[in-house]
């Protein structure tokens, strides 16, 4: 009995002591550390925003649009606002393209280690990637159960691209 | 003679109107599946599904998010400029559409 309860307590030990949300750390410094490698409007948000995509430079240099993304890889999404013309409307450049604050509305986060998934069920689970997310200024974190939720559902449509939408077609658009 | 002067002059002095391409979205596929179109048009997604749909477009230089079509409505993009753009669908993987622009 003792010694079942010292492997129980050996075994907690030795695991991971965070899961889902919390083992996703803001990555302070990003919007000088990382690389920006798409620009994704938003017209249906009011007010406008556009949400910039990271990923970091260790992951980017390693990866290829015909292969899940390595393990370290951190993608984040940052919703910034809108320049706003006198109308209200959302100023463009002269490619037609809106043009960014540097007003940042929220920030959110994936991140993939080796290992991550094995926590959950492979109908629930993104491969190895978890998610978080956070306020502009990394402190405060919005990570419930049901909004960490929606990020797995939602992504689950991108499987086939290793559960993103944006990065894994990027690296396939410019032939990387 | 006379005729084909005031055709040239009208050609010249009225711009090209603006084209709304209608793109419908049914048993959860675009269709048609691949249009063209000039800068200054606008296509509009009519969702003729009982469930939700999205217009996403990953396309670099284009990336354009209008969040969900919901059942019987439709959604409005405009094209602001020239490329090979890709629309996808944020809950469907599988549904595509090329939208060829040019100026
Ligand atoms: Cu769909």
């Amino acid at each position: 009995m003792i010694r079942t309860l010292l492997v129980l307590a050996c075994t907690a030990l030795v695991s991971p002591a965070f899961a889902g949300p919390e083992r996703v750390d803001f990555p302070t410094g990003y919007q000088s550390t990382f690389y920006v490698y798409n620009q994704v409007e938003r017209p249906d948000r009011t007010p406008n925003q556009i949400r910039f995509m990271y990923v970091n430079r260790d992951a980017l240099a390693k990866a290829t649009g015909n292969a899940p993304a390595p393990s370290g890889t951190i993608l984040i999404m940052e919703d910034r606002y809108a320049k706003l013309g006198p109308d209200g409307q959302a100023e463009r450049d002269a490619d037609g393209r809106m043009i960014p604050t540097d007003r940042v509305a929220a920030v959110a986060v994936m991140e993939k280690r080796d290992g991550w998934g094995a926590i959950y069920t492979p109908e629930k689970g993104n491969g190895d990637w978890e998610y978080a997310g956070f306020a502009p200024d990394g402190t405060k974190r919005t990570t419930t159960d049901a909004q960490v939720a929606s990020c797995f559902s939602c992504h689950q449509s991108r499987r086939q691209r290793d559960w993103t939408f944006t990065f894994i077609k990027y690296l396939q658009d410019v032939g990387k | 003679m006379r005729k084909f002067l005031i055709a040239a002059m009208l050609a010249l002095a009225t711009p090209a109107l603006a084209a709304e391409h209608v793109v419908t979205i049914s048993g959860s596929e675009y269709s048609p599946t691949r249009i063209t179109a000039k800068v200054g048009d606008t296509v509009r997604f009519v969702n003729e599904d009982a469930v939700d749909h999205a217009v996403f477009i990953p396309t670099l230089g284009h990336a354009i998010d209008l969040g969900s079509t919901k059942s019987g409505a439709s959604t409005v993009l405009p094209l602001r400029r020239a490329g090979r753009i890709e629309v996808e669908c944020v809950q469907h993987g599988h549904m595509g559409l090329l939208i060829v622009v040019t100026q």
